[in-house]
């Protein structure tokens, strides 16, 4: 079976992950399914082929390895889970441990919580970096206090990365803990509160500026700016706050906030708001000084 | 040691002295001058003033501080009373710290001795150093002694300089030069007391100059002398007192008690060194001492302190110890103490702001506080017996406390004494200590020396240790700010300890990415040394994840000890998993490397073992050989030849049944050999020798071993009388056991025919023709022997020079084989003439 499959994967340029250096991020291994899923005829990589697949898995050859995971990828039931934890288990090269690991992501399954919880403990920043990457794309309540525990990492990247999945998932019972690791330092924090964080807590966020840089504050805003679950109101007091802040950093942001707002402003409170900012803008100079508060560059 | 004593006469002469001075003749610092006498010294201790209480000894009548500024325009010299008023001030750039004598102090600046009055501070009167420095001065009703030296650090110029002047004149009395070193002089009594090239103090008459004792330490160096109310002390580190049994000269017979604190940082002595000038600028010299305040006392070997308690000054610490070392409280103060002075109240110190303290003996606690602010360098004290009453109840802080703030005092000029209290705390059995020391470990600022102090107290101490095991609970933290616990101190207690019940916390950390990559090897050994086979699986999950990790690319030291556990614990399964990965490409290479090393090295070690224990064997065998050798006999005695054929019985008697068989007349079976000395029996004959005989009985010999022996070779027998005379048989055995009873026995049964012991051996008849045995070197043939020849071995009795059959003669040791012929006539068996065979029953 999987003779007649791998050449059927080669003709629709799937066999690119079987020689590319990088590890396919978990959308692009979502789109390989799915195009693998949409493709008009022939054979197709299924649960079946196991047998095959598995064994290399055990394989010497790094390459072979690799295929075997990407064909596992492409299997994508639960059952292709344990396999990849076996090897993951088993201590492989960085490049292998890093593909089965993206793999796992881009499966997002529950049952790779066990193994990936491991890997959070892994040595490897990368590893761990992964390994908290794969266990944000499981929908399981098991999850956030995983990713919570990320923010606790001594490493920043692993930390961002964990700040960053909280917000990709929506802990918002998280919101704390990420103001405590943003007072800390975690700048991916930032993002993470703009999308979890309500009305109530721009202005615990806003008290920041003037303490975090402010490239870092305006990640936030543009998050808070960018859901329609804020209300306009507060987002217009994020707008005068700005305002107050001014800054060529500020006026760019806000420009590129206004280029958002549809061509044709058809409610009256939207209208306003967008001709706050425009007022904003307006009283920003194009070089005004005083741009660098907050240590903003 | 060229040492010149210059008269002043000859001084005068050749104008190296001012001033007009009477004449000294002779009489100090000779090397001719006798030391240790007892009949010198004996005057001088009887001289010295009688035991009482200190008295404050400046015109005020109240306690008074001398002390030099610092950090002002121009330095000065001011006098200060307890409550920190200034009582007079003098501009001077004091280069000496000042000394209170009487209504005098004394002080110098860099080119001269300088007096001033007590007073008013007035310069009473100078005197120039001429190139040598000021170390020090005492002083006896009128007259002051003041010392100038130079080389007592080394370098090619050693000069000393002792003067007598008028105390408030200066007027010159009498002065001795030296080349040589000479430190601070004492009064005592009548007498000044002058150390000497560390090793002498002479002892001179104040009035006129001349030594009239001299003390010599034998075994020790003299650093100073103390003259107190108390006494009069000496010594190096150690404390020496003055009394009858200085003369000795040695430590052991002097009045003597050592240092106190051997173990104190920078080795304080109980005194400033005498030899070398106390600055009186800001200097470390004299911050860092011991005090202590003598006591009389009537016992002439004892060295008396007040409440045996010594206080060890360092900076801004202070520390009391008992007369053992044993700590008894510590302070930290706010100030550096620039001069401190032990009183048997307590300890008086003068801060470097200007700071005054009494701190109370017994508790450490500040029972008196004065002075006021102000910057001083140095400081000269006229205390007494000050001992104010406290204002309340002194309470004394917990030792335990204070150390620990002293150790983690930020004060990084003062590590070596912080490291002490360390070590201090680490000797106290409390278990909270434990816990202290970690807490203490875990400052960020905590010098690196320190970190060392407690971890090699730690590895020491027997209490608290649970609190190691504990400290393993905490876990790195980044939002929490809590490092990851101190294992680089933890693991090494641990294992010095044992402590196996932190093989679960050290598993944790082994597995834990926080536990730094520095200290990861040493947690995995601490795993595989604390732990059994049940950390295997442990070990092997840690193993297999990170083999082809390149996190241990370059750095495989903790893989490598982990497969070193797998290897010792893990059993062969544990082989089997290292081997396969080593067979793995992937295992990282130095982790590879790692664990064929671990087989190798098991290998060698077989290996060595395996040549050790053959060389052991082949020592154990050449012993053997050599106890066998000397054990050996010079020659084999027939009982010991005859115990080697009765082995050989069943044998035998099949070849001499059947020779009984064929000749039943037989009477005797006869062997006759050469032994050689490795138990080898040659040129073996027999007797009779019928082919049949010969044939059978040849193989019986060839199997014989006989012992080995010393002399090259003998001659041996055997020979087995089958007659009824049991007294011939030459080998003994149990009657049931051996053939001749088995032969009486089945003669008895009829199985063979006639026994041979009812055959009564008939005279030979002559010239019958009865076959006899062939002589073994004859070779005739069976039969072929003649009634005129008797049978050869008829002949002798026992061979090998044992006791041959009663009637005959012995062979002797000779080599030849038994001869026949010349024999007395007689024939074999039923042969004739000649009269009885020998072995016949004697009549």
């Amino acid at each position: 079976m999987l003779r007649h499959a791998l050449p059927f994967v080669l003709s629709w340029g799937l066999a690119l992950p079987l020689i590319a250096v990088d590890p396919p991020s978990a959308e692009a291994q979502r789109r390989q399914r799915r195009a693998a899923e949409d493709a008009p005829s022939g054979p197709r990589v299924t649960l079946a082929d196991m047998d095959e697949i598995l064994p290399r898995l055990q394989s010497a050859n790094p390459d072979e390895v690799r295929e075997a995971i990407d064909l596992l990828v492409i299997v994508d039931r639960p059952q292709v889970v344990p396999p990849l934890a076996e090897l993951l288990r088993s201590g492989q090269p960085d490049r292998i441990t890093d593909r089965a690991l993206e793999a796992l992501r881009g499966l997002a399954h529950p049952n790779a919580i066990e193994v990936l919880t491991e890997f959070t403990n892994h040595r490897r920043v990368g590893a761990r970096r992964r390994a908290y990457q794969a266990l944000a794309a499981i929908d399981d309540e098991r999850v956030r206090p995983l990713l919570e525990r990320g923010l606790r990492d001594s490493d920043r990247t692993v930390r961002g990365a964990a700040a960053l999945a909280l917000g990709e998932i929506g802990a918002k019972p998280s919101l704390d803990l990420l103001f405590h690791a943003f007072e800390r330092g975690v700048v991916e924090a930032a993002i993470a509160i703009g999308k979890l964080g309500d009305e109530g807590s721009v202005e615990r966020y806003s008290e920041f500026l003037g303490r975090e840089p402010l490239g870092v504050m305006l990640s936030g805003y543009e998050e808070y700016l960018g859901r329609s679950d804020i209300d306009l109101e507060t987002k217009a007091a994020i707008v005068d706050r700005l305002g107050e802040v001014a800054g060529v950093m500020v006026r760019r942001f806000l420009q590129s906030y206004l280029n958002q707002f549809p061509s044709r402003i058809r409610d009256q409170e939207v209208r306003e708001l967008f001709e706050r900012v425009e007022e904003t803008i307006a009283r920003i100079p194009e070089e005004a000084a005083g741009e660098t508060i907050g240590g903003g560059q | 040691m060229t040492r010149v004593a210059i008269p002043l006469a000859a001084l005068a002469a050749a104008g190296t002295l001012t001033g007009c001075f009477g004449v000294q003749q002779a009489g100090a610092f000779s090397y001719r001058f006798p030391d240790n006498q007892e009949l010198d010294l004996q005057p001088v201790l009887q001289a010295g003033p009688a035991p009482s209480a200190p008295e404050v000894g400046n015109p005020s009548g109240e306690p008074l501080v001398v002390a030099t500024t610092h950090a002002e325009e121009s330095g000065a010299v001011v006098a200060l009373g307890l409550d920190g008023e200034e009582r007079w001030r003098h501009p001077f750039d004091a280069m000496t710290r000042p000394e209170i004598l009487g209504d005098v102090v004394m002080t110098s600046d860099r080119e001269h001795v300088v007096a001033l009055d007590a007073r008013s501070g007035e310069e009473l009167w100078r005197k120039p150093l001429e190139s040598l420095a000021y170390v020090g001065a005492t002083r006896r009703g009128d007259t002051i002694v003041f010392v100038t030296s130079v080389g007592a650090a080394g370098g090619a110029t050693r000069v000393g300089h002792v003067r007598a002047v008028g105390a408030r004149s200066g007027d010159a009395r009498w002065e001795w030069e030296i080349q040589g070193v000479l430190g601070r002089p004492q009064v005592w009594g009548p007498n000044v007391f002058v150390p000497w090239d560390r090793q002498n103090i002479a002892i001179l008459d104040v009035t006129t100059g001349l030594e009239k004792a001299r003390l010599r330490s034998t075994d020790d160096v003299i650093a100073w002398v103390n003259a107190t109310s108390a006494g009069l002390f000496y010594g190096g580190r150690g404390m020496y007192r003055f009394t009858e049994r200085s003369h000795t000269g040695t430590k052991e017979e002097s009045t003597y008690r050592p240092s106190p604190l051997p173990e104190a940082p920078r080795e304080p002595l109980v005194e400033d060194d005498g030899f070398f000038p106390v600055p009186g600028t800001r200097s470390a010299r004299g911050r860092i001492r011991l005090h202590y305040a003598p006591a009389p006392s009537e016992d002439p070997t004892a060295v008396a302190v007040h409440h045996d308690q010594f206080y060890f000054t360092y900076y801004r610490y202070v520390f009391a110890f008992d007369g053992e070392g044993t700590l008894r409280w510590a302070r930290m103060l706010e100030q550096d103490v620039i001069v401190a002075k032990a009183l048997e109240s307590g300890l008086f110190t003068v801060g470097e702001q200007g700071a005054f303290r009494l701190l109370d003996w017994e508790t450490g606690a500040e029972r008196w506080s004065g002075g006021s602010e102000r910057e001083l360098a140095s400081a000269g004290v006229d205390l007494g017996a000050f001992a104010p009453a406290p204002s309340g109840e002194l309470e004394a802080r917990d030792p335990r406390i204070v150390l620990t703030e002293i150790a983690g005092d930020p004060d990084n000029r003062l590590v070596p004494a912080r490291a002490y209290a360390i070590e201090l705390l680490a000797q106290m059995d409390d278990p909270e200590i434990t816990r202290l020391l970690l807490d203490l470990y875990a400052q960020r600022h905590m010098p690196g020396a320190l970190k060392e102090a407690i971890a090699n107290v730690l590895r020491t101490r027997a209490t608290g240790t649970e609190a190691l095991v504990e400290a393993l609970d905490q876990r790195y933290d980044y939002l929490a700010d809590t490092p990851a616990p101190p294992l680089a101190l933890l693991v090494p207690a641990l294992l010095e300890q044992q402590k196996t019940e932190a093989v679960g916390g050290l598993v944790r950390h082994m597995l834990d990415h926080e536990t730094p990559m520095a200290v990861l090897p040493l947690v995995v050994r601490g795993v595989v040394e604390l732990g059994d086979e049940s950390i295997v699986p442990a070990l092997r999950s840690f193993l297999v994840l990170y083999h082809a990790d390149s996190t241990f690319q370059e750095k495989p030291e903790a893989l490598a000890v982990a497969a070193e556990g797998i290897f010792r614990r893990g059993g062969d399964e544990g082989r089997e998993l290292l081997q396969a990965l080593v067979a793995d490409g992937t295992t990282v290479g130095p982790v590879s490397t790692a664990i064929n090393g671990l087989f190798e090295r098991e290998a060698q070690e077989a290996e060595a073992a395996a040549r050790a224990e053959a060389e052991a064997a082949a020592r154990a065998a050449e012993e053997a050989a050599r106890r066998e050798r000397a054990a050996r006999p010079t020659r084999l005695s027939q009982a010991a030849i005859n115990e080697v054929f009765v082995a050989q019985t069943e044998a035998m008697r099949t070849c001499v049944e059947g020779e009984l068989e064929r000749n039943p007349r037989l009477g005797q079976v006869r062997i006759v050999f050469v032994l050689l000395n490795d138990g080898t029996a040659t040129e073996v004959r027999f007797a009779p020798n019928t082919p049949e005989f010969v044939a059978c009985m040849e193989p019986v010999v060839a199997a014989l071993e006989f012992p080995a022996f010393v002399q090259r070779r003998q001659r041996a027998s055997f020979t087995v009388n089958l007659r009824g005379d049991s007294s011939e048989q030459v080998a003994e055995a149990p009657e049931d056991r051996f053939w001749w009873s088995r032969a009486q026995r089945r003669a008895g049964e009829g199985e063979i025919g006639r026994p041979w012991w009812e055959v009564r051996q008939a005279p030979r008849q002559p010239g019958a023709a009865t076959p006899q045995p062939e002589r073994p070197s004859g070779g005739e043939g069976e039969g072929s022997g003649e009634g005129g020849d008797q049978p050869w071995w008829m002949e002798g009795g026992e061979g090998g020079g044992e006791a041959p059959p009663a009637g005959e003669g012995g062979e002797g040791e000779g080599e030849t084989p038994p001869a026949g012929e010349g024999g007395e006539g007689e024939g074999g068996e039923g042969g004739q003439g000649g009269g009885e065979p020998w072995w016949l029953p004697t009549e």
